[in-house]
């Protein structure tokens, strides 16, 4: 293929049919970002189909609704470029839903954080621990502490659904409701915490590791990196993120559930792979992973806009999402 | 050394897991009607003789879910324990195939009485004609089995309630301008007709169009939908209805975030305190009251009844009540 694309393009440029901006390197680039494209057109096609898509207003209402899934997905990403998965976080983020709420009005909104993000810490460091000390494989050490997790929600609030007192702090409110300037603060907290997990990722020698050790283990060690080490960290970057997102989501809804977060997991796993990231580690960027995430958002905001009978809608989140890898996987056989 | 100490962490995460999947809550209750029956058994020697000693079986679809889940759990449970039977609640989360082996289990176990409510209708079949062949007599809640033979169901009445809920809110506006009818997850019946209820109610007012969103039960997906139709519908959405007060309350929540409180009229369904809270304060407009207490109690005395021999109605359904700020202290749902 790669052969074909020189001989065209040694014809196309000589010729001067276009200038001399490689050919392949545009195909290339074009096959590099495909998903991006995919969401471009996406974009494309829903303004064509509502008008009341491409408004500031409607951006930032996407924008504020995929940011909690977003930090999820970020913090899960973390381990799984390691090599391993976390699929506790939704559990995680529904204890510290419940905690955040339960604790904050007795012990004041502080330590209520604290508390909600230490356990959620604490969670994440079991969750390493018992994968790299146990060795146990990481999805059943994750789904089995997603189970514990939970039950623990439900013997915390006894099954009932909590509310956030009206005269809670402003500080816990801002979280999930308020604006900077136009720009919703969720939208401005996804945005730090997705510079932040890029710039760990791309710039630090963490980062480097943790790429290392997913893309190969043996060889990072032999390389002298602390392996173990590195991926409980990764656990507990992971635990903490869906800890504050849990957070973030009782001051956005100013109540729980204790199924809150059921499926958050899987949702961010779905943006995570429609992104373009392996799930086999070493491989992978947190600006995909954005991509993916805003996919998903826009198919469900389009289908909300445009009204869609209820019928239709697994059928096109389906479709959608399976021409989106498709042009992704074509991208890959190609190269 | 190493490997020894894996497989020991490799039995502690199981029996975690183990012990995850059954809901420590579950057993407390059970745990909680067996000490309180020791305790009522000799009061109730002369009064019910024939239930002594007796227990009785509860396989919910889902035990501690939400507010009406609750309700129906500790509304049999009390309900029998005041009658000296035991309870034994098993719950299937949700999961058809494992209700299946509930009630497999629990006849086993010999109940001498079944309460189902079923994941779903036609599924559960086999489970109740297995009991009808053991000779446990069984009554279903909230939805019913199409098959096998039951004594009772006990349900609220959905569709009636749904399309007083449309009539309420079809009454209240004037219009024109738009409904959103938040559903529950698509698939069970009890959405199925909920919508049937409110789409037949709503056309009371010819001004009001009708727009159908689907939800997962949570107060987050209420939350996304609605903000979304509102980005399509920022002048002309009038009145949000939800199939649940969970979705109603992320409802509510898009309503002030888009500073729209009292231009939009919310409805919830299920009044269940934090909905109470709300309609007090005047933020919600009305709630459907779904009586789950008293739904239990009542299911609970008519298979008690039936065991005794006497004869108990089928079906028997349920008042549900549309709560508004005018009558919400009296909606105490039965419990106190």
């Amino acid at each position: 293929m790669g052969d074909d694309l020189d001989k065209v393009e040694e014809v196309v440029v000589r010729k001067g049919i276009i200038p001399s901006l490689s050919f392949t390197t545009i195909i290339k680039y074009i096959g590099r970002y495909t998903i991006y494209l995919v969401l471009v057109s996406m974009m494309i096609i829903l303004s064509f189909l509502s008008p009341h898509f491409l408004t500031l207003s409607n951006i930032l209402n996407v924008a504020r609704q995929v940011s909690i899934g977003a930090i999820v997905a970020f913090g899960m990403m973390v381990p799984l470029l390691a090599g391993e998965f976390d699929i506790s976080v939704g559990s995680n983020m529904a204890l510290a839903s419940a905690l955040v709420i339960g604790l904050m009005g007795r012990e004041g909104v502080y330590l209520a954080f604290l508390v909600a993000l230490g356990a959620g810490l604490l969670i994440g460091l079991v969750n390493g621990l018992f994968n790299t000390k146990g060795k146990i494989p990481s999805f059943i050490v994750t789904l089995s502490t997603m189970g514990i997790v939970r039950g623990l929600v439900f013997l915390y609030t006894k099954g009932n659904s909590s509310m956030v007192a009206g005269n809670a702090p402003d500080l816990f409110f801002i979280l999930g409701k308020g604006y900077i300037g136009p720009i919703p603060f969720p939208v401005i907290v996804m945005l730090i915490i997705f510079l932040a997990c890029a710039l760990v990722l791309s710039w630090t020698k963490f980062g480097s590791h943790i790429y290392a050790i997913g893309g190969n283990r043996q060889a990072s060690h032999l390389f002298g990196i602390n392996v173990d080490r590195h991926i409980i960290y990764a656990f507990m970057v992971s635990g903490f993120l869906a800890a504050f997102s849990g957070i973030m989501l009782a001051s956005r809804l100013s109540a729980t559930q204790p199924t809150a977060g059921t499926g958050a997991e899987f949702d961010a796993l779905a943006a995570i792979v429609i992104g373009g990231t392996k799930l086999s580690g070493g491989k992978g960027s947190i600006a995909r992973t954005l991509v993916g995430v805003f996919i998903i958002g826009l198919i469900n905001n389009g289908i909300n806009l445009l009204g869609i009978e209820t019928f239709y809608h697994t059928i096109i989140k389906g479709a959608i999402i399976l021409f989106a890898v498709l042009f992704e996987q074509i991208r890959e056989r190609r190269q | 050394m190493k490997k020894t100490i894996s497989i020991f962490l490799i039995l502690v995460a199981a029996s975690f897991g183990l012990l995850a999947s059954c809901k420590p809550a579950v057993t407390t209750a059970t745990e909680e009607t067996t000490a309180v029956t020791e305790e009522t058994k000799p009061a109730e020697e002369t009064t019910a003789a024939e239930e002594k000693g007796k227990v009785i079986g509860y396989s919910a679809n889902f035990a501690f879910f939400n507010d009406a889940t609750t309700d129906w759990v500790n509304g049999i449970t009390d309900t029998a324990s005041k009658r000296g039977v035991s309870v034994i609640v098993l719950d299937a989360k949700g999961d058809v195939t494992k209700q299946l082996a509930d009630v497999e289990d629990l006849i086993t176990r010999g109940v001498d009485g079944l309460v189902i409510w079923p994941n779903d209708s036609k599924a559960i079949v086999p489970a109740v004609e297995a009991a009808n062949k053991a000779g446990i007599p069984v009554a279903v809640l909230d939805r019913g089995s199409e098959g096998g033979e039951y004594i009772t169901l006990v349900a609220g009445d959905d569709v009636a309630a749904s399309k007083n809920a449309a009539e309420f809110i079809a009454d209240s506006i004037k219009g024109p301008g738009y409904v959103l009818e938040l559903t529950g997850a698509p698939g069970s019946q009890v959405v199925a007709n909920r919508s049937k209820g409110f789409a037949e109610g709503i056309t009371k007012n010819p001004n009001l169009q009708l727009i159908t969103q689907p939800t997962d039960w949570t107060i987050e997906s209420g939350l996304k939908v609605t903000e979304n139709v509102l980005q399509a519908h920022a002048d002309d959405l009038l009145a949000i209805w939800a199939h649940s007060d969970e979705m109603a309350i992320g409802g509510l929540e898009a309503v002030k975030g888009a500073n729209k409180v009292g231009k939009i009229m919310v409805v919830g369904y299920g009044a269940f305190t934090p909905m109470v809270e709300l309609i007090k304060k005047g933020e919600v407009a009305a709630a459907v009251g779904f009586p789950s207490w008293t739904m239990g109690v009542a299911l609970a005395n008519a298979l008690l009844d039936y065991m005794e021999g006497k004869e108990v109605a089928n079906p028997i359904l349920i008042d549900e009540p549309m709560v508004t700020k005018d009558n919400v202290d009296a909606w105490k749902r039965g419990r106190e």
